[in-house]
């Protein structure tokens, strides 16, 4: 008897134990359900674990714990409720020293924070700060997202950008580095181009005395040979005289031009105006193809089209008539290695002598003439000019040619 | 309006070849009276400032000079109230597009090229005269 009597107390003991058990397991679970428990601590011998629930949040709650900004959930006052992992990195603090202090304590400058709350009323919620870290501070990004009427809470994100700073910074240097290399270019420039005329005008002095003293001598008492000598100087200052002329306009042919919207039907016909007189006296004939209207500097495009065409029939055969064929080549090519850009293609094409494939590269260089120099006239300079325009158009010239059949000039412009 | 008689030029020419041409070539015009050259645009100014002198009718200088060149001289001659109605004339032997515009701006008159033949140096007077009846 007295064996039952304790068998049920004991029995009720548990039953009492059961129950509060059963009630404490579903106070829990309305709290779960009601959403006021976020984590457990369930005491295993002594030694607290701290439980999270795995419910549809989890992923979000990780998401808050681990990624790679700071982030706080703080009372109005900057109270702090809660922070992550990267935040206490980033002040370099436990995070169980920080929750309960205040958020401003991190700042540099602590008034802040009140600025940054008034702030959040009128909508602006994202400022740049310097925070502290130990005896140092570094600039960081920080965003307010006021959580009521849900949480009594403002949620915090914080990002370190002392990276981005200092990648601003490099580009900032850069960017100066850059600009200093530029005006240093211009200057170098105007500097050359001055050069230019003053070495042109300072040569061409002398060059004028020579040639107007040289016609004034009187040739009648001179010896036949004199009379030679005296006309090879003479032609020669003339011609000195005139390779100065062209190498201040190569030079004066810069990038730095004035961009319009040019037809080059219309450029070329002004062009083959201007030089009607060596057109009549080979009776070369022009044809135009289609030809389009592009962005570039007028000057510049009648100097290439003048030079291109007085090549032309500076180097025409003498048997036949000069034909000279401008278009614009139907299909946008890709002759053009490595080149994104897609170019307008213009082709000048004569039936003139023509040119070994050897001496096509040289022909763009600057006095480069593969002529003897009393057998057609020219200083060597006007392709170079060709070649020097085209570039600054961010364009190139090619040539093709076959000994005795002609030559074709490739003009590319980008499209812009 | 300038009488287009008896005209008195001043050239300020630092090369004594060309001025001398220059000379001779206004000399033998029939329009021009007296001929006043000076070496550079110092000697030019003093020459207007200096009351005893009679002010000339016509500039004509060159650019490229000594001391103080032909477009800074004008420069200072053209912001005087007292020579600022002188036709003023710049000759050079080549067109620096920088110094004709700063001739344009300043308001000089022409910016004529130095020639190289003798027929084309006779031509000067004319062209300046005819720039002047303008």
């Amino acid at each position: 008897m007295k064996d039952n009597n304790q068998n049920i107390e004991s029995l009720l003991a548990e039953i009492a134990s059961l129950k509060e058990s059963l009630y404490e397991s579903n106070s829990i679970i309305n709290a779960i359900k009601q959403g006021d428990v976020d984590a457990l601590v369930v005491h295993n011998n002594g030694v607290p674990q701290l439980y999270s629930l795995e419910t549809a949040d989890y992923t979000y709650r990780l998401l808050i714990e681990k990624f790679k900004q700071g982030a706080l959930s703080i009372a109005r006052d900057g109270l702090i409720l809660y922070c992550n992992d990267y935040f206490s990195q980033l002040v370099n603090l436990p995070s169980e020293k920080i929750i309960g202090t205040y958020l401003n304590e991190y700042f540099d400058n602590p008034t802040l924070f009140v600025q940054l709350i008034e702030a959040l009323k009128y909508g602006i919620n994202t400022h740049e700060i310097l925070l502290k870290s130990d005896n140092s501070t570094f600039p960081a990004y920080i965003a307010l997202t006021d959580l009521e009427p849900a949480v009594e809470a403002i949620g915090i994100v914080i990002t370190d950008l002392t990276e981005k700073k200092k990648h601003e910074e490099t580009i900032f240097r850069h960017h100066k580095e850059l600009e200093g290399k530029i005006n240093e270019l211009n200057s170098t420039n105007l500097n050359l181009k001055e050069f230019i005329h003053v070495i042109s005008h300072d040569l061409k002095e002398p060059l004028r005395k020579i040639v107007m003293h040289g016609e004034r001598i009187d040739g009648s008492c001179l010896s036949e040979g004199d009379t030679r000598s005296m006309n090879v100087m003479k032609s020669s200052a003339l011609r000195l005289n005139s390779l100065i002329d062209d190498l201040v306009q190569y030079s004066s042919h810069t990038a730095q031009l004035e961009r319009s919207e040019v037809d080059l039907a219309d450029i070329i016909h002004e062009v083959i105006d201007d030089l009607e007189i060596i057109i009549s006296d080979k009776n070369a004939k022009i044809e135009l193809g289609k030809l389009p209207v592009i962005q570039a500097s007028r000057v510049q495009m009648r100097q290439l089209f003048s030079n291109l065409i007085t090549n032309a029939i500076k180097y025409s055969k003498t048997t036949i008539t000069p034909l000279i064929q401008i278009s614009q080549a139907d299909y946008l090519d890709a002759e053009l290695p490595n080149q994104n850009t897609k170019f307008i293609k213009i082709q000048i094409i004569d039936n003139g002598i023509g040119m070994e494939t050897p001496h096509l590269i040289k022909i763009f260089t600057i006095f480069q003439r593969l002529h003897a120099k009393n057998e057609y006239s020219g200083n060597g300079i006007g392709l170079a000019i060709c070649k020097k325009i085209m570039e600054n158009h961010s364009g190139n010239i090619t040539v093709e040619s076959t000994l005795n059949e002609g030559t074709t000039f490739n003009l590319y412009f980008p499209i812009l | 309006m300038l009488e287009k008689f008896n005209l008195h030029i001043i050239i300020a020419d630092d090369d004594t070849d060309d001025s001398d041409l220059m000379f001779e070539t206004f000399t033998n015009n029939p329009n021009f009276g007296k001929v006043s050259l000076v070496a550079n645009g110092e000697e030019l100014l003093n020459y207007l400032k200096d009351t005893s002198k009679q002010t000339p009718d016509v500039i004509l200088t060159d650019i490229n000079m000594p001391i103080l060149d032909g477009i800074e001289a004008l420069e200072k001659i053209l912001n005087t109230n007292e020579f600022k109605n002188i036709p003023c004339f710049v000759y050079s032997t080549s067109i620096n597009p920088s110094y004709k515009e700063k001739c344009d701006v300043i308001g000089v008159k022409g910016y004529l090229i130095k020639p190289y033949s003798f027929d084309a140096f006779a031509e000067i007077p004319k062209k300046i005269l005819s720039i002047i009846e303008i």
